[in-house]
């Protein structure tokens, strides 16, 4: 297991390295000028070569990475255009995506855990059919389409969410107020997030449930006259649910760079709304950093899943 | 995870992602286990009369991006202005006007040439890049196929739709830009499928006995190997371009796609229409939907069919 634990730790500084080559170039790649974007109006050709020289962007690129690299293990990112700086930016913004992740997850969690193992008791029942292809047509409803509609039905015909223009925090009021306040605003975007992985985790569980349902430990239970909604819920649900862990790592993982469509809609100051802000002004050290950022963010939720997947199942490791 | 480009790119990871789920992934309502053991015999299910409409759609888009600049449309570029802006249904416009003029339904005809192009173009670059390393990685093993393995799975964790994102708008969001940044997006995921599907093939005992008679290893590859992993591969094809048919909506959401009609760029111009009124994003939404379950249905049905061994899970 240590072993096991080694290896993967350094699988995971060897990847986190390429990632941050991976941003450096991609800046590069890019065509333009950094210092023309940020100086704007008093660009010149000696004043850019200021800039250049003040943050880094003269000489070889091996030299400019090695220069970012170290900047950015002090933990400074760099300068956006706007005169913030790039960390203040991203650690402001995290927040907002870290509540829509989790968020969004409850409440996939709270239609498909409940769905998957009612519909998992009669395989083929009226309930198991419609649920599958309901999840199923959801699953092929793409969240901007979802979000045009939603808003408009829910924000504008019918007041019942507050629309783009409302802070997502509000001060004042006390804590449970606020708290009350900031739940409903953000439950119309984190609903749209959640239709898409409820279809997933739904189809994940039920299939596993099904499954687990045949296993002889519940013939045994069964004969031991306990309840059906024990059965379900203490004795199927907890060996079915592994492969859902994994799926949601990888959701997780997915949803941090798949928020911009309910960010950019609904107006909330997140990371993703940030990058689309900073792609649109050629901010580019703001993209860079939050390339990065996310990236790592990324890799480490995977790696946390994969290490908590072994400790469930610890013949993983082994293998 | 969709959403798309979260959908998007939610979209591509997602449909991709859901393929990638490996054995667990569950199949749609025709997996059912019987609660009761029902005749071991493994008999390949039937397709059914919705994966024929499927079909059906799928072929009515085929000739409407075959023959869009035959058919009797107008323009999807001109403005009709005796018709007026947003204007119902009429004999003249069968889906009436968009928010300038335009006529829908020509719109319509043309966004879902867009669509497809650039979906199966971008397929078709990460299933030739992808696919083929996928096959050889799995099939020669060894140092090679460690350092492929570990370069994609760099490629995966790297935030693709960033990437993609800030890409295309530096460089401008032309339709050979998408079709080649979104097929080299895929090629890490496609290359992971394939890889695991040429693995569980590349075991089997009839491949040693293939490679024990003395065939090349061209022979095997392609004689043996390649026609068991076939109907994954097709499979993987028909999600890899729902996926990026939803990539392109999402960027259209964004204002990052072609500047000619597509799906997305009619879905999100009548949504970003101060006042729009839902009826005006039903055609284009419609015609996305229904793509996305016809492909998504479809692939999951042909792998279904020629792999009955995961049907009885």
């Amino acid at each position: 297991m240590a072993r096991y634990l080694l290896k993967r730790v350094a699988a995971l500084v060897g990847i986190i390295w390429i990632i941050s080559v991976l941003c450096f170039l991609l800046m590069h790649m890019l065509p333009g000028d950094p210092s023309q974007s940020v100086l704007g109006f008093s660009w010149t050709p000696a004043s850019g070569r200021i800039w250049d020289q003040q943050h880094g962007f003269t000489g070889s690129l091996i030299h400019q990475y090695w220069y970012w690299l170290q900047r950015v293990l002090e933990g400074n990112l760099g300068l956006s255009s706007s005169g913030q700086t790039v960390d203040s930016i991203i650690g402001g913004s995290f927040k907002i995506d870290l509540e829509l992740v989790l968020y969004s997850q409850i409440l996939s969690f709270l239609f498909a855990i409940p769905l998957a193992v009612y519909a998992a008791r009669r395989p083929g029942g009226a309930l198991d059919s419609s649920a599958t292809a309901g999840t199923f047509a959801f699953y092929c409803l793409p969240a901007f389409i979802l979000v045009i509609w939603l808003e408009q039905l829910l924000t504008v015909t019918y007041h019942v969410f507050p629309g783009p223009s409302t802070t997502a925090f509000p001060t004042g009021g006390g804590f449970f107020n606020e708290l009350m306040t900031n739940l409903h605003v953000m439950f119309l975007p984190s609903l749209i997030l959640a239709i898409g992985t409820t279809a997933v985790y739904y189809r994940l569980l039920r299939s596993e449930m099904a499954q687990t349902l045949q296993e002889e430990f519940i013939t045994v239970a069964r004969s031991k006259g306990l309840s059906n909604r024990r059965i379900l819920w203490r004795h199927a649900l907890r060996p079915s649910s592994i492969t859902l862990l994994t799926s949601t790592g990888n959701n997780v993982a997915l949803l941090i760079t798949g928020l911009f469509i309910v960010e950019v809609k609904f107006a909330l100051p997140g990371v993703d709304g940030d990058l689309i802000n900073a792609v649109r002004a050629k901010d580019y050290v703001l993209v860079q950093g939050i390339a990065l950022v996310t990236a790592i963010v990324v890799v480490v939720v995977n790696f946390a899943i994969d290490i908590i997947t072994t400790f469930v199942d610890p013949r993983i490791a082994r293998a | 995870m969709r959403d798309e480009v979260a959908a998007a790119y939610g979209g591509t990871t997602q449909t991709a992602h859901a393929a990638t789920n490996g054995p667990g992934d569950p199949d749609l309502a025709s997996d059912i286990a019987p609660a009761v053991p029902g005749p071991t015999t493994l008999r390949r299910p039937k397709f059914g009369v919705f994966f024929w409409i499927c079909i059906g759609w799928l072929a009515i888009l085929a000739f409407c991006t075959i023959f869009a600049g035959l058919l009797p449309l107008q323009n999807p570029n001109n403005n009709d202005f005796a018709a007026g802006i947003n204007a119902g249904i009429s004999w003249h416009h069968w889906l009436g006007t968009d928010q300038i003029d335009r006529d829908n339904l020509s719109r319509l005809v043309w966004g879902a040439r867009t669509s497809l192009i650039i979906g199966l173009l971008g397929t078709a670059i990460g299933m030739g890049i992808g696919g083929t390393l996928g096959m050889l990685s799995a099939y020669v093993r060894g140092r090679f196929d460690s350092a492929l393995s570990f370069s994609m799975y760099c490629g995966l964790a790297f935030p693709a739709i960033i990437a993609v994102i800030a890409i295309l708008s530096f460089w401008g969001s032309s339709e050979w830009h998408i079709i080649l940044v979104l097929g080299l997006f895929t090629v890490p995921l496609i290359y992971r499928l394939v890889r695991a599907a040429t693995l569980a093939t590349a075991t089997k005992e009839y491949i040693t006995a293939a490679k024990s008679q003395g065939a090349t290893s061209f022979r095997v590859l392609f004689h043996d190997v390649f026609p068991n992993v076939a109907p994954s591969l097709i499979a993987y094809t028909i999600f890899t371009l729902g996926g990026i048919i939803a990539v392109e909506g999402a960027l259209a959401f964004l204002g990052l796609s072609v500047t000619g009609p597509s799906w997305g760029n009619m879905i999100s111009d009548a949504g970003n229409d101060v006042g729009v009124k839902l009826p005006f994003i039903l055609g284009p939404a419609i015609a996305l939907f229904l793509t996305l379950i016809s492909l998504n249905f479809v692939g999951e049905r042909i792998r279904v069919h020629y792999d009955p061994g995961e049907v009885k899970l």
